[in-house]
Formats: structure tokens, sequence, C-alpha cells
């Protein structure tokens, strides 16, 4: 297979990232049983408004200034459900900043899990579930559907791929790493060994510039200058028709403060890349139109963007990550059988991927990386934290669960948990 | 330390609280015995030696 176009023009997709995840709050062992709430809402808001007022706002205003001024610019974004609801209730003017990138038409939003979790790996119904969840809000809150999917960390594997083409997505994003590629570049656009499905790999080097080694003055290319990083891209070999570049959104004001000249840095390259005459940008959707795959990808095992081994480590690396992980996995069956909206809310609240990411004890760069995002002291709060939230969930769970079995012979009315304590959850109201 | 759980000496309630997690939650306590006897073979007199001499070229030079 060939790519369409024998020129020596190059692609660009660059996309952004843009997640927080909804924290929880400090939960003691003694907090088991009582009643209290799981989230930290009142530390969720404050985060979101810091990270909207360094990132969010400036990063928007000032690429909807670039697009204003060179409609030729195309930025992709992946945005969490959990970030878009966190901003339609925290941090609005964020949110009304996005609507307006969309209404330029050059701005592409691809598709993700609601609660950006790993039900990818544990449950094909569950999975499903976040994702049309995360495309309806998608639609609601932007008017367009994504076409193209980017799972939780770029996890990836030939199962997740088929599940993606039965729902109807055109292609997929994943990391450009070796083990997939065998000698092969990143920088094509390939497909899936048995669908249709076209796969974007990142180039993780270009991105990583970018994202981690921009500030990092021991870094031998460190100051990076646009004229740099301009002529990299330029560098690459001329039948390498596709340069996929993803990273953090709060790469621009929050990883890397202003301070860093990170702003200057993304509006110069940018404005350089819309006038070149060789490297054009492109948003995923309109890639897969343009160009034919190269080659197929098979991904046998999972892999992901995080961490030196690119795999699954990050979040299920140690006895604790897995010992949590497992406990969440077997409510699904029970709060399935209940089909109580706000208990099934609460249970994929607790599936976002942080919180297991937080309890990794890795240690050198990656353990570095972990204890950046991480809220907690150590990985081991962490992992108490969780514990003790889920052991009061799958007491209520189990309450619930018994309640509706007798209710349910007995009676044909369901009562349903929250009409009758209405103080467990309060935030249900909201989130 | 990294591989233990910390908490304020006189803060008892959370004492009791990192005793009763370390109880409940095997995987924690199998990960922290694990975890802390390949910490603490790197706690050797010679390595505080080292970093003491160290400090101590530190300061002289």
């Amino acid at each position: 297979m060939n790519s369409l176009h024998k020129n020596t023009k190059k692609y660009l997709n660059l996309y952004f990232q843009a997640h927080q995840p909804r924290r929880l709050g400090q939960f003691s062992f003694f907090d088991i049983g009582t009643g209290r709430d799981y989230f930290d809402d009142g530390t969720n808001q404050l985060i979101m408004r810091r990270v909207a007022k360094d990132c969010y706002l400036p990063t928007n205003l000032l690429l909807l200034k670039l697009i204003r001024k060179h409609p030729d610019i195309r930025i992709t974004f992946s945005i969490s459900g959990i970030a878009l609801k966190q901003m339609v209730l925290f941090a609005p003017a964020a949110l009304e900043s996005f609507q307006m990138l969309a209404a330029t038409g050059a701005v592409e939003f691809l598709s993700e899990t609601y609660y950006h979790s790993l039900s990818s790996i544990f449950s094909k119904d569950e999975f499903q579930a976040q994702i049309k969840k995360h495309a309806d809000y998608v639609k609601q809150l932007f008017g367009t559907s994504p076409s193209v999917f980017r799972n939780t960390e770029l996890i990836y594997n030939d199962e997740i791929g088929n599940v993606i083409h039965e729902l109807g997505f055109t292609g997929v994003i994943t990391d450009g790493i070796e083990k997939i590629l065998s000698e092969r570049s990143p920088n094509h656009l390939y497909k899936h060994p048995d669908q249709a499905t076209r796969i974007f790999l990142r180039n993780y080097r270009l991105s990583d510039d970018l994202a981690f080694r921009f500030m990092d003055k021991d870094w031998t290319d460190w100051p990076l200058t646009p004229a740099k990083y301009l002529a990299w891209l330029e560098g690459i070999s001329g039948n390498e028709e596709l340069i996929t570049l993803g990273m953090d959104y709060e790469t621009f004001g929050e990883h890397q403060k202003k301070e860093t000249g990170i702003f200057q840095f993304i509006e110069t390259l940018l404005t350089r890349l819309a006038k070149h005459k060789k490297i054009k940008m492109m948003n995923p959707s309109e890639a897969i139109t343009m160009l034919n795959p190269v080659d197929t990808i098979t991904v046998p095992d999972s892999i992901s963007w995080a961490d030196e081994t690119r795999d699954l480590s990050a979040w299920l690396g140690n006895a604790m990550q897995q010992d949590a992980f497992e406990s969440v996995k077997k409510l699904e069956r029970p709060i399935k059988n209940i089909d109580n909206p706000f208990l099934l809310n609460t249970w994929q609240y607790l599936q976002t991927s942080d919180h297991f990411y937080y309890m990794s004890t890795k240690t050198g760069n990656d353990g570095g990386v972990h204890n950046y995002f991480s809220p907690y002291a150590s990985p081991y709060a962490a992992f108490m934290n969780y514990m003790n939230v889920l052991t009061d969930f799958a007491l209520l769970v189990e309450k619930l669960e018994k309640e509706q079995q007798e209710t349910a012979f007995d009676f044909p009315h369901i009562d349903r948990p929250e009409d009758k304590d209405k103080k467990w959850h309060p935030e249900a109201l909201t989130f | 330390m990294r591989n233990v759980v910390k908490v304020d000496f006189w803060n008892v309630e959370a004492l009791a609280d990192a005793m009763c997690n370390i109880l409940k939650y095997q995987s924690l306590s199998n990960t922290l015995r694990n975890k802390s006897k390949e910490e603490i073979s790197t706690i050797t007199w010679e390595a505080a030696a080292d970093k003491i001499k160290k400090l101590y070229h530190e300061l002289t030079a």
C-alpha cells in the first residue's frame, strides 16, 4: 500500500489532551460506613480554576487569535468527560473558549472514555458505554460527533481496535513505540490488521521534546527554539508523510509555566507552520480521507504512552494497584444489577486511571512524574485512601443489592436509595 | 525511608488509622514488607559514613 500523494509534502497532526480527575477527599479507615462524601470537590474546583486561568484560557485565546489570522492552522483536542464536566461546573469561561475554538472549524475533538478510565482492559460493555457517554457530551457541548478515538493514556491493543471499529470510529491514536513498529517509522498512517480502522502513531520523541524537555536546562538541546524544532520536522525523511504530535494540553502554562517561554514558542511555531510550504497541519479525520495506510500495525499486548516501559505498569505495576483494580472491577455485576444511576456514576468515577497512577511505587524518572501528579504524600497513602472509599462504596452496594432483592421479592415498587437518604452524596445533583 | 506509612507521632487517630489499614489490606502490608526490606538493605553504616564524608568535603572545599 502506498500513499496517495507522491509529492514531498508532510502532514502534521497536533493533538492536545486535556484532563482533570475528580480527586477524592481524605477518607480514613474510621470513615468507612459513616456516609461521608468521597470527593473533594472544593479542591477540584480550586485546581480546575487554576488550570483554566494558567492554561486553558490563555492557550485557547492564543489559538483563537492564531486561527483567525492563519486559517490553515489545525488543532485536535481530546478532553475527558470529567474535565468537561468540571469546566461546566467550575470554569465556564474555559468551556466557552473551547466552544469558540470549535466554531472556527479548524479544531477537531477526539473520542475517549468519559471517565478517563481503564475500562478498555476489563469490560467491553463498560468501555463502550463510557465512550458513548463521552461522545454524547461532546455533541451536546460542541455540536460535533468525534470520528477518531484516543484511549486513556493511549492504551491500545488489537482487541481495543476491534471494539473501536465496532463503534464506527474510523481511526485511533496510540503511541509510536519501537516494539510495535519493528524498525518502521511512526511517521505514517497505519491500519488495524483485521479492520479498516486507521492507526495514528504519536511521534513520542518530538512530542516529549515539547512536553517534557522544553524546560530541562540539562538537556543538550536546551533552549529549544521554534527554528530548531521546525528544522527537526523538516529533517524527517521525504517519504514519511504524517507526523503525529500529542501531549497534555496542560503543558502550556501548567506543567511548564509561562515564564519558560512556552507560549511564545507555540505561537511562533504555529505561525511558521501555517505559512510552511512543505508541512501542512491536518486533523485526523481529514488525514484519513487524504492518506492511505502504508502497512498494518499489530499490537497483541497492551501498550500506552506512560512511563519508560509504555505498558500498563503505570497503573497496574504493583500488588496494591492490582488489588485496587480487581476490587473496583468486581463491583460491575452488582452495580449493573441494582440499576441506580447514582451508584453507577460513583463507580465510574472510581475507575479513573489517576487513582491507580498515584499508587505506583516506581522510582527514578518514572517515579518523579508519578509524584508530580499525585496529591498524596506516598503511594501507600493513595492506596489506603482509595481502598477505604471503595470499601465504603462496596458496603453500600451490598446493602442496596440486598434491599433491592428483598423489596423486589415483596413489593412491585423498588425504593431508590437517593429517596431514602439524600445526605449520602449531595454532589450527585451536580456531577 | 520511602516505603513506610508516615504519621505525626502525636496523632493517635492517624496512627490507629494506619495500623488498621495495614491490617486490613494484605496487598498493602505485603508491598510494605517487600519494598521496605529492599530499602533497608541500602541503609548501611558505610552509606551513612560516605554521606558525612561527602558533606565534610563540600564544607571544607
